[in-house]
Formats: C-alpha cells, sequence, structure tokens
C-alpha cells in the first residue's frame, strides 16, 4: 500500500466515524426533542379539553337550571291535562333554546324512574343505560345527569365526537389528534374524521398519548397516532442523510487531496534524503524550548 | 239563681261549641303537637307535598314555626278558601297556614297575623299592554267570588269613574261559560269582569290558564303568588306579562289564629320577628321566589 493511501485511508475513515457519531446524535437528539415536543403539546391539548368539555359541561347545568328548578317539571306529573301541555310545550321550548345553544348537545330527555317521560332532540343513548359514556353506531356519547328530585333527572346527552371535533376546530389544533376514553375497561378512540370505535390489541403501541385528563368522572387522553408524528421529521431525516452523503463525498475528495499533498511532500523528502551521501550529516539546532540541565556531581 | 246560672253556662257553652275554641299556646306545648289548616292545591305558594323541592311556602313557614315551638305538625287539609270560615273550624286545627288576604271582615272573623307584605296584580297574555285601569275598558277581568280581589276592583273601578259590567261565568270544557242570570253585554267604554262563581271548585294557575287560552283578557292575583309563579314557570314566562298594580296600597297576607287563641298568635308574631332578624325568612323566600325579600318590597312598594 502507498504511503498516499495509507493516508487517505486515515483521513475519509476519522472523518467519517466523527460525521456519523454527529449525524447519529443530531438525529436521536432531533427525535427525542419531537416526542418531547409532541408529548408535551398533547399534555396541552388534554388540559384544554379538560377545560373545554368542564366548561360546556357547566354552561349546561346552568342553562338547565331554569327547567330543572321550575314548577313546570312539576306539572308533567299532574292529572291536570291542560297544565301538562302548557308545561311540556314550554319545556321543549327551553330546551330547544339550550340546545341550540350547545350544538354538541345530541338529546336532553326527563326521566322518571326508568322511564321517558319528555325528550328534545334524537333520542339515541337513553335506553336504560347507566354508564357515563356510550358507543353506538360509529359515534359516541356522554351522558350528564342532573337530579330533579329522588325520582326525576334531566339526561342530557353530549356528542363527544362534536365537542372533541369544535374544540380541535375552535383553537386550529392538529386534526391527527384522536380522543380515547374508557368505557367500562374497554379504551375507546373518536377522531375527527367522524371515527369513533374501540381499540383493539396494541394499538395504543402506536399511538403518543397525553398524561390522563379527567371531568365529571370521566376520563380520558390526547392521542396522535406515532406515524403522523415522525411524518414531520421524515423530511428532515432525508436531508439529514443526503447531508451525510455529501459530505462523506467532499470528505472523500478532500482527504484525496490532502493525502495527495502530504505524500507529495514526503516523497520529495523522502528523495532529497535519499540523494543526500550517506557520511555527510549536519548539525540540527534544536528549538523546542527543551533544555538539559547540567548533572549535579556530589 | 242557680238555675238561672246553670242555664247561663250551658248557654255559653254551647256558644261556645257553636264558633269554635282554638287551643292556645300552652295546650300545644302540652300536647307537643300543632294542627295547621292548609289546601292541598298543588301551589308552591301554600302546599304541594308531591313536590320535594318545593313543597310550598306555607307549609314550610308553618314547620318552622312547629320546630321553634318545638312540637310536631300536623296537616289538616282543606279543600277551599272558604272553608277556613266555616264555624268550628278552629276544633280542628290551631293555626291556618295559607295566604289568607287581611281584610277588615276576616279579622272580624279571625286574628290574621301578616307574614308578607302584599299587592294585587293584573296580569295579560304576552303583548298586552294595559298600564292604567283608563286601558281595561273593552277588556274581560277575570275574578273569583269570595276571592278579595272582586270588591278591591269595583272600588277602584269606582273611585276611577270607569264603567264596569259583571257578568257571572262557569268553566267548562276549557271555555267560561255565561250564566244566563243578568247578563248584560258589555260595550267598548265598560270594563267586562267576569266573576267566576263561588261553587267552582278553583284550582292552582286557573287564572294563568284562562287568560292563556284567551277566555279572558286580564287577571288579577296577589303579588306574593305571582312573584313564585312567574319566576319559577316556563310557560307563564313564555305566555303572561305583569301589567300593573290594582292599587297604590300596599296589604298583607296573613295566618289565620282563633280568636280564643291570643298567646299563640303572639308567639307566632315573635317568631317572624326572630326568622327575618335571623335571615331564615330570607332563605325560604330565596328558595321559593328566586329574588330576596328586600327586592321583593321594593318591587311591590314602587
Amino acid at each position: 500500500m502507498t504511503i498516499r493511501r495509507k493516508i487517505f485511508r486515515t483521513l475519509i475513515i476519522t472523518n467519517a466515524i466523527i460525521l456519523t457519531l454527529t449525524v447519529a446524535v443530531a438525529m436521536f437528539s432531533t427525535l427525542n426533542r419531537t416526542v418531547r415536543y409532541e408529548s408535551e403539546k398533547l399534555n396541552i391539548l388534554s388540559r384544554g379539553f379538560e377545560s373545554f368539555l368542564g366548561d360546556s359541561i357547566s354552561g349546561i347545568s346552568n342553562s338547565l337550571a331554569a327547567v330543572k328548578d321550575s314548577n313546570d317539571i312539576q306539572f308533567l306529573f299532574q292529572s291536570d291535562a291542560y297544565l301538562k301541555s302548557l308545561s311540556e310545550a314550554s319545556i321543549k321550548n327551553s330546551l330547544r333554546d339550550v340546545m341550540s345553544n350547545y350544538k354538541e348537545i345530541e338529546s336532553i330527555e326527563i326521566t322518571s324512574s326508568s322511564s321517558n317521560v319528555l325528550s328534545q332532540g334524537s333520542s339515541v343513548v337513553f335506553q336504560a343505560h347507566e354508564g357515563k359514556v356510550y358507543t353506538q353506531n360509529n359515534d359516541s356519547y356522554l351522558m350528564l345527569k342532573i337530579g330533579v328530585n329522588s325520582q326525576v333527572n334531566l339526561v342530557v346527552t353530549i356528542s363527544l365526537d362534536r365537542i372533541f371535533k369544535s374544540f380541535i376546530e375552535e383553537n386550529n389544533f392538529d386534526r391527527y389528534s384522536q380522543l380515547l376514553f374508557y368505557e367500562g375497561n374497554d379504551l375507546y378512540y373518536v377522531d375527527l374524521q367522524g371515527n369513533s370505535s374501540k381499540l383493539v390489541g396494541n394499538d395504543t403501541h402506536k399511538l403518543l398519548l397525553s398524561n390522563e385528563g379527567n371531568v365529571d368522572d370521566l376520563s380520558f387522553y390526547i392521542a396522535k397516532p406515532k406515524n403522523y408524528v415522525f411524518d414531520d421529521i421524515n423530511e428532515y431525516i432525508f436531508l439529514m442523510v443526503m447531508f451525510f452523503l455529501l459530505v462523506i463525498l467532499i470528505t472523500n475528495l478532500v482527504s484525496q487531496y490532502l493525502s495527495k499533498e502530504i505524500s507529495s511532500s514526503i516523497t520529495k523528502v523522502a528523495k532529497l534524503l535519499s540523494d543526500l551521501p550517506r557520511e555527510h550529516f549536519e548539525k540540527i539546532d534544536v528549538e523546542d524550548g527543551f533544555e538539559v540541565k547540567p548533572s549535579h556531581h556530589l | 239563681m242557680l238555675r238561672i246560672s246553670a242555664t247561663f253556662c250551658a248557654i255559653l257553652l254551647l256558644l261556645v261549641c257553636a264558633v269554635g275554641v282554638g287551643r292556645d299556646l300552652l295546650d300545644i306545648l302540652g300536647t307537643k303537637e300543632l294542627r295547621v289548616g292548609i289546601r292541598n292545591i298543588s301551589s308552591e305558594v301554600v302546599y304541594f307535598p308531591k313536590n320535594e323541592n318545593r313543597p310550598g311556602f306555607c307549609f314550610e313557614l308553618a314547620k318552622d314555626f312547629a320546630d321553634y315551638l318545638h312540637v310536631k305538625m300536623k296537616i289538616v287539609e282543606f279543600d277551599n278558601l272558604y272553608s277556613y270560615f266555616d264555624d268550628g273550624v278552629f276544633d280542628k286545627v290551631d293555626i291556618i297556614a295559607d295566604v289568607l288576604t287581611i281584610t277588615d271582615a276576616r279579622k272580624k272573623v279571625m286574628n290574621l297575623v301578616p307574614f308578607i307584605e302584599n299587592g294585587e296584580i293584573l296580569f295579560g297574555r304576552t303583548g298586552e299592554s294595559v298600564s292604567k285601569l283608563e286601558d281595561l275598558k273593552g277588556k274581560r277581568v277575570l275574578v273569583l267570588e269570595g276571592f278579595v280581589f272582586f270588591n278591591l276592583l269595583k272600588t277602584e273601578l269606582d273611585n276611577a269613574k270607569i264603567g264596569y259590567v259583571v257578568n257571572r261565568v262557569y268553566p267548562k270544557d276549557n271555555d267560561l261559560k255565561y250564566l244566563n242570570d243578568n247578563y248584560t253585554k258589555a260595550s267598548k267604554n265598560v270594563v267586562e269582569i267576569l266573576l267566576v262563581s263561588k261553587d267552582f271548585e278553583y284550582y292552582d294557575y286557573f287564572d294563568y290558564v284562562q287568560v292563556i287560552q284567551k277566555n279572558a283578557d286580564v287577571g288579577i292575583v296577589d303579588t306574593f303568588s305571582f312573584a313564585q309563579k312567574y319566576f319559577n314557570t316556563l310557560f307563564l314566562k313564555q305566555n303572561i306579562v305583569p301589567l300593573m298594580m290594582l292599587r297604590k296600597d300596599v296589604g298583607y297576607l296573613g295566618f289565620g289564629f282563633s280568636k280564643s287563641s291570643p298567646l299563640l298568635a303572639k308567639e307566632f308574631e315573635r317568631f317572624l320577628t326572630y326568622a327575618k332578624s335571623s335571615g331564615i325568612f330570607n332563605t325560604l323566600f330565596k328558595k321559593y321566589m328566586t329574588i330576596y325579600y328586600s327586592d321583593y318590597l321594593n318591587a311591590i312598594e314602587k
């Protein structure tokens, strides 16, 4: 192997190791930063949704207070047919007003024991379902029960799909976000494409999750599919690889040039030395600052 | 002489039995039971036992009074307002807990202890505009025979020199049918008073229902009942508007006591003073009316 080749190999290997390490550290740091950034964003989303849903629930409850505390509810259970019909019409008017202010409400029902006394909206959930959330036909609902007295309740069905969608849209958040919640022991999800169903198997491993949020005994997470999380940095990785290849190419050229220059100088020196007569030596002054101390004789 | 005295005592005893002798405070404390007469007319103002949240302002005030005396309360239900004034009523009850408008005539029959300031308010359907008595001309005003509003309305119309005719009516099939006796067709320059017969079995919200059904244009109720119903009833808020006060004077609603129970009536006055100063009364008032007692007083005294 020629000296030029040896120098070139040394330079290229050294540079390649340094470059690879640099790129690896940079990529790891970018990945780590992306995951931390996305997780923090999801936690902020989770806290945001917590207050959005909480505000919505308390707003609905306050709006329904006039109905809940009204004398009209009592007349629904009285024998006087005319008073009953007047009260029914007025309650329905009031419920319609509340529903027009809160588009996420699917239906409001007045129930007594297990029977439905009056309902406004499309009654999709009331089927003696006692849980907090309910999933049916690709839609999920949150049930809010407001007690009128020991027998009578106002049951408000809130569309989780709609409230989650309006939260994301109002705040201009990421459209790939999903809402995850438990119904019993099963984990369900709601996304902005109108899908809502049970998560199966290891699907949660494909998701980046926020911290757990909780509103009115509903535990939930905000999630984002990992492929979308890393989608943003694919371009960055591609550029990094291209940069890596380019730098390797440049390093190769520089190494070739350097190895050529260094080896030609060494060759010249070697040639000069070889041309010198072997007996002829000249004193070389060493100017490296090293001083030989005189030895002390005792 | 002895025979005359015995006869006199027997007559006195018979008289006393006829009007009914109420038990006084010591009897109630002795038996540890307060018998409360009240109408069960599904009214949040009076008594509405099926309503868990608001079983009745008068009922709860009477209950607070019984608690204050440390005695049990026993409810005696009455069918209508008139039966409070029947003979012997205070043989059955110690106190009448109801919205009894205090009038001189009634004060002759029983002790009435005021518990709330009260006025008479005219109401109509949404869109109706009556701001003075003159505006009642050509309109049908509904009143019930035996209720004080009838005489008060006539007095106010007489004072304002506004003509009126009184036609007796009877509710039937969601309508008010004229009774044939002395029917007078009302012109546009007079007020037509529709007088509901005394024998009609009155129910709460009757006046409002008649006005909503367009069987009458204007109704009259006491401000106390109106405040409770209007602020808490959706169909009233959506169909009815308050128009004006019938008169400027503020009157009172009271609980009734036997003339022979002065100590009990006095104790009720003491209880009211305590309840109003301690906030018990205001809390109860807010629960039923949704407004504070002081705001109510400001509204009716304006």
